[in-house]
């Protein structure tokens, strides 16, 4: 999980998909309004909490539900389950406490009801400690990766993006498979690297499909306009 | 069971309306969202993909999206999307 946007596009995508009616809240303090069978029965406040509407009566196993398709979603788009802390870390004043420090920005971790562990880092002004520029982050990695750079411990210049990934390894598996130039050594050197791309960027890897959807579609399509 | 069309329109729908989503999501940070929270109004294409969908094939258009978007392609799937309903529309425009 990126940002809480890729948890807000899947929860209510996944509660249509259970019954409930999603719509624009008209109040600034939440996100949504969750109707089931026609009623308001909850609203999902911009602190990511699930309230009831206390001026209807909703039985509780239409809110557990909700609850549970909101902690699923979390799990899905892959939230921190692991603490990453002991009680040895230093507590901060917020809440959260300190996993490291160098070259005045921090990275440290909150444990949040529906997000799992939360992670962020920021810069403390010299002067005033004033807490700068925090970014939240939702994966370990993530949050490890940017701490390194934004603190100095690794040159930035020196890393490959995600999208430079995707670029090259596109660009690899193209060549293992076109170029028949390519000798029997390079094609295993250039197989390792895509393995350890596909490492790093879990989602390069060809998902299988258990229902052969895109024949079927297509077929269908193709009828329809006649082709 | 619903019309083959149908349930190749609800799909594609429900597809295009999410490629749209995910450009518009695109770079966007959470702070931004908030102030504007788009895709809350999903349900109306999850609702027709139900209504001529199997529950089976809503769940795999669902998991799949992303990959069938980019397998279909964005204006194969405009073509579809643009076609009305048999029996008129009854739920979502296009």
């Amino acid at each position: 999980m990126r940002s809480k946007i890729d948890f807000y596009k899947q929860f209510f995508e996944q509660l249509a998909r259970r019954g409930f009616e999603v719509k624009h809240s008209e109040s600034s303090d939440y996100l949504a309004d969750i109707y089931h069978k026609q009623q308001l029965v909850a609203f999902y406040t911009k602190a990511d909490t699930i309230e009831k509407n206390p001026f209807v009566s909703t039985k509780d196993k239409v809110l557990n539900l909700i609850n549970d398709v909101a902690k699923a979603t979390a799990l899905k788009v892959g939230i921190c389950n692991e603490c990453p802390y002991t009680e040895e870390n230093e507590k901060l004043p917020n809440g959260s406490y300190k996993l490291a420090e160098y070259n005045s920005v921090t990275l440290s971790c909150k444990l949040n009801h529906l997000f799992g562990y939360v992670f962020s880092t920021y810069r403390t002004a010299p002067d005033t400690n004033q807490i700068m520029q925090r970014q939240f982050f939702y994966n370990k990695e993530f949050a490890g990766q940017d701490f390194a750079k934004r603190s100095g411990l690794v040159d930035e210049k020196a890393l490959f993006t995600e999208t430079e990934l995707k670029i090259i390894h596109s660009n690899l598996v193209k060549m293992n498979v076109l170029d028949n130039n390519v000798s029997n050594d390079d094609r295993i050197s250039v197989g390792r690297i895509v393995d350890k791309i596909e490492d790093i960027i879990p989602e390069l890897k060809n998902g299988d499909y258990d229902f052969d959807f895109e024949n079927e579609f297509m077929r269908d399509a193709e009828i329809e306009i006649g082709v | 069971m619903e019309s083959k069309r149908n349930q190749t329109i609800a799909i594609a729908r429900f597809l295009v309306y999410k490629n749209n989503l995910n450009k518009q999501l695109e770079g966007m940070s959470d702070e931004e969202y908030m102030k504007n929270p788009l895709g809350v109004d999903v349900g109306q294409y999850v609702d027709d993909l139900m209504k001529y969908c199997s529950e089976t094939t809503v769940d795999t258009v669902l998991r799949h999206q992303e990959d069938l978007i980019l397998r279909i392609d964005e204006k194969y799937l405009s073509i579809i999307a643009f076609m009305p309903y048999d029996g008129g529309e009854q739920n979502v425009g296009r």
